[in-house]
Parts: C-alpha cells; sequence; structure tokens
C-alpha cells in the first residue's frame, strides 16, 4: 500500500462542506489535499441537456450493507462541487422558532444553538457563493442581517399570479433567496433565465463551490485528486486521533494518506458528516463508530452520523417518532459490516 | 474555470453511442440503432420487443426513437456513465436487473391476467393495464415496486422522445443551451 507524503489537512470530498474546509484551510496556508470520489469538472462537462446532465448526478458505484440503505435521489451528487454543482439553487434560512421547537411545541429537539448564532455564517456564505433575495422583506419573520449582495431574481408571471392571490388574502410573502445572480457578481455574470441549473452552469452564474470556494482554494495549491474512493479514516496508537485515511487512488491502487493536523477522531467524523449527502463519508463512519476505541462508542451515535444534512436541516421539525424512526434504520445499517464494492471504472 | 456569456454554445466532448450493426461498431442514434437493428447487448429480443410494446402505449413514438436500444446500450456501459432516469430514481446497478425483473413481470402479469402476451393485446387493455401498474394495483406483483416501474420506464420513454434536442423542437420549447450535447438524440 503507497504512503502517500504527508500533508497538513486531508479532505474528504469536494462537495460543499469539503470546498469550504478546503478555503479556509488553505488561506490558513496550510497544505491541503481533497480526496473526491467523483470527477473533477470542468465547465464543458456541464451539458446542457436533461440526459446528459445525469452524468453529474449521484453515480451509484457504492452501497451500505443492510436491507434499510439510505438510497439517494435526483438531487444527490458526485463529483467537485457534490450535489451543490446542479442544485435548484434555493438558500432559504431556517426561522428562530425552528432552534427551540421542543421548548416551543414539545416536538422534536432544540438546538444547542440559536439563529442568532448561525446568522452570521449564512450572510458571510450568501457573501461568498453570492446570494440573490430582498432581506428587508424577510425581515419581518426573522431579525436583522445583512442585506443580500445582489437583488432579488426576476419575477416572472407566474410568480406575479402567486403575489397577487396571496396579497389578496393578506399573507406576506419575500423573493426566495437563491444562489443564482441576478446582476453580475465577483466578475461572474448574471443570469440569462434559461433553466439548466439542475445539470449545472458552466457560466458561472450559479452560486457553487466550484466558482467560489474551490476556485480560491485552487489558486492556493489546494490538490484535487479525482476519483479517489475513501475506506476508512487512520487513526494513531490511541484510537483517538484522527491521522490520515485510506483510498484506492484513480488507478485503482490503495494508498494511505497521512495529515499532520489531526484531531479528535469524532470530531473529524462530525465534520466529514456535514455535506448535504455525505453519501461516501457515511462508510467510513460507520466503520470507525464500530471500533471498540471509538470515543462515539455505539451505533446510535454512528447512526446519527449517516443522517443527511437535508434530514438535519429539517430535524428541528420532527416529531420524536420521526426521530426515533431516523435512529431505528440508522441501526439497522450500523450493526452490519460496511460492504466497500470496488470501485468501477 | 474561466468563463464567458454563451462561450459554451458549441459542442461538448460527450460520449456518442456505440451500436454494433453486422459486426461493426458505430456511432448512432438509437432510432438509427433500431431502423439498423443493431445487436443487442444485455436484453434479449423478447425483452427488447416487451420494452418496445409497453413503453410505446405510454409514449407514442417511443418504440422507433429506440427505446429497447436505448436502455440495452445504457445497460452495458459503467453505471457511473449511464444517462438513465432509474440512476437518479434510486435504482442500483447493474441497472438491466431492474428492467429484466420488471419486464419478466410485465410479462408474466399479462399472460394470467388477460391471457396472452402485452405485445398482443388491446391498446385499451394495454392502457388499463399500465393503469393499474400505475396505482401498484397488480395483485401479486413479484417484480420491482410497481409505481417504480412506471415511473422509470415513462421517463425513459419521455427521454428517447422529447429529452433530445429535435424533442424539445417537436414540444415547441426553445432549447436555449450553454453546452450543446453533441449527440443529436
Amino acid at each position: 500500500m503507497a504512503q502517500r507524503e504527508k500533508v497538513d489537512v486531508v479532505i474528504v470530498g469536494a462537495g460543499p462542506a469539503g470546498a469550504i474546509y478546503t478555503d479556509q484551510m488553505t488561506r490558513e496556508g496550510k497544505s491541503v489535499v481533497i480526496l473526491e470520489f467523483g470527477p473533477d469538472w470542468d465547465n464543458n462537462d456541464f451539458i446542457s441537456s436533461e440526459i446528459w446532465g445525469r452524468r453529474i448526478k449521484h453515480a451509484p458505484r457504492f452501497e451500505l450493507a443492510g436491507k434499510n440503505n439510505p438510497g439517494h435521489g435526483f438531487n444527490a451528487g458526485w463529483g467537485t462541487g457534490g450535489s451543490m454543482s446542479h442544485y435548484y439553487a434555493n438558500f432559504p434560512r431556517l426561522l428562530q422558532n425552528d432552534f427551540k421547537v421542543k421548548s416551543l411545541y414539545g416536538k422534536g429537539l432544540d438546538w444547542p444553538i440559536s439563529y442568532e448564532d448561525i446568522a452570521p455564517y449564512y450572510d458571510r456564505v450568501a457573501h461568498d457563493l453570492g446570494v440573490s433575495g430582498d432581506a428587508e422583506k424577510e425581515r419581518r419573520w426573522r431579525p436583522v442581517t445583512d442585506a443580500y449582495p445582489m437583488p432579488p431574481l426576476k419575477t416572472f408571471r407566474h410568480g406575479e399570479i402567486w403575489r397577487e392571490a396571496f396579497e389578496k388574502h393578506g399573507i406576506p410573502l419575500a423573493p426566495m433567496p437563491t444562489g443564482i445572480n441576478s446582476v453580475e457578481y465577483k466578475g461572474r455574470p448574471a443570469c440569462l433565465n434559461d433553466g439548466w441549473c439542475h445539470v449545472g452552469c458552466p457560466i458561472g452564474v450559479h452560486g457553487t463551490p466550484q466558482w467560489s470556494y474551490l476556485a480560491t482554494a485552487r489558486e492556493q495549491k489546494a490538490e484535487i485528486r479525482p476519483f479517489s474512493y475513501v475506506t476508512r479514516v487512520l487513526t494513531d496508537a490511541s484510537g483517538a486521533r484522527a491521522a490520515g485515511v485510506e483510498y484506492y487512488d484513480d488507478k485503482k491502487e490503495a494508498g494511505r494518506q497521512p495529515s499532520r493536523h489531526d484531531g479528535d477522531a469524532v470530531h473529524v467524523l462530525r465534520a466529514l458528516r456535514q455535506g448535504p449527502f455525505g453519501q461516501r463519508v457515511r462508510q467510513c463512519v460507520l466503520d470507525y463508530g464500530q471500533r471498540p476505541q471509538a470515543k462515539c462508542g455505539n451505533s446510535r451515535c454512528a447512526a446519527r452520523s449517516v443522517r443527511c444534512a437535508a434530514e438535519r436541516v429539517h430535524a428541528a421539525r420532527v416529531t420524536r417518532a420521526r426521530e426515533a424512526e431516523l435512529l431505528r434504520r440508522g441501526n439497522a445499517t450500523a450493526g452490519k459490516p460496511c460492504r466497500v464494492v470496488e470501485p468501477e471504472r | 474555470m474561466s468563463m464567458k456569456r454563451r462561450a459554451f454554445v458549441r459542442g461538448a466532448a460527450a460520449t456518442t453511442f456505440l451500436f454494433t450493426v453486422g459486426g461493426i461498431e458505430q456511432s448512432l442514434t438509437p432510432a438509427q440503432a433500431c431502423a439498423q437493428g443493431a445487436a443487442l447487448k444485455k436484453l434479449t429480443p423478447e425483452q427488447a420487443d416487451l420494452l418496445g410494446a409497453y413503453v410505446e402505449a405510454l409514449v407514442p413514438g417511443a418504440r422507433a426513437a429506440g427505446i429497447a436500444q436505448f436502455v440495452d446500450q445504457q445497460c452495458s456501459v459503467p453505471p457511473h456513465e449511464a444517462l438513465l432516469g432509474l440512476r437518479i430514481a434510486n435504482g442500483n446497478p447493474p441497472f438491466v436487473d431492474f428492467y429484466v425483473k420488471a419486464l419478466a413481470e410485465i410479462d408474466r402479469q399479462s399472460n394470467s391476467r388477460f391471457g396472452k402476451s402485452f405485445e398482443e393485446m388491446s391498446g385499451s387493455d394495454q392502457r388499463a393495464f399500465i393503469d393499474l401498474l400505475r396505482q401498484a394495483k397488480l395483485e401479486d406483483w413479484r417484480g420491482p415496486q410497481q409505481p417504480q416501474v412506471y415511473n422509470v420506464l415513462r421517463d425513459d420513454g419521455v427521454d428517447v422522445v422529447y429529452g433530445t434536442v429535435e424533442g424539445f423542437a417537436l414540444l415547441g420549447v426553445p432549447y436555449m443551451p450553454h453546452v450543446l450535447p453533441t449527440a443529436r438524440w
């Protein structure tokens, strides 16, 4: 097994979460390697076609064992940018009460943070990626935060029909904040309104990692290794510190990529699961969760880790029954060994 | 990534479809492959006929557009290169398994309920059959979930008939591409 040259930080996955970490680390002068399961997409890969656009969506080359496979859908992705390379760019924010649904409504769980804690980061991402919207109109629902960097997108006739109808009933509406340029932004053009967001935007209108975090990370010499299939997180002798990963490279050769920036293994795994889908990292998380030295130490913890962000975003709204169901499903999977399917190329 | 507005309205380096006709591998559209009798790679001729008949009943024009050749060819490529709707409908490879199981069950149900194959059924019986399938009302169904079969095969049909540049034109919808697919289907 090849031992790669040690870097400061190794990041699994070049999706939105991995891209943000990479950008942050490279800005701090760290040497970073990103191991991405899929291709490193180029502009010309974003073909304007419903059919050809499927190539940038989830590539089912692996699966978890067990009868309750988490599955995937049309909105999953692979390759640089992950699912954000073809997202619909809706950028809603949680409301203040979303963080306290247990206290307020007796449902779900309260978050350990509040809207006020997270609001500065919403603003920061909006400026990094480029979000169009009307913050003033949203302030009836949320405390004042920064204005969006761009005005809202044009409202077309069907949107006007909805707006007129709601206004008649006294229901306030605000334009949906979107990660799409309504005007030129950071050297990227305004949207042409031709509707190809879902198959990838090759002209930079779309606020995706390719045009923001990954672009700056590349300038800072971050290395992206496409078609790298990570199989597990390596730890030090104590088992409590993450020290790199094992993976198959684009030639299907097994290797180890050590990192200097070791971290609490549990924190590393928590970071791994932050992407919208985190399909690939689920195996690593579950694998680690089954080790005797794992700090999280039980399948319940690992099961929590396989919940995708889409579910987490709504976690504050789910009922106890739903939470129990999620855990039950996760446990059913976590109790069995991960089956790593040999990558096909 | 450099960018220029509308700079990508040109042919991309997209993979074309390879079919074998008369022992010679050629780049063809599914419709051309159908018309020229391209060799099947994954499906049997019977399965291809049934697939063509079933999808034709849902999306007229699908058979001549090469639905069977399209599905067969796409099942033969590596899963991450496949363009099948099944890929984004929570289907797992090998994709051909889904089609084989679905077609086998359509055939079994057709014969048990109507006493004849799906291809031999009248148009109204075919539509009645599909309507039951759509609603998951075919009892003793032993294939993939009925709504998934309905949706995936319907979407495949829509893909080959209307998912192309020419298909958009049939619908009167302007295509407005950034990166135009080189494959003309």
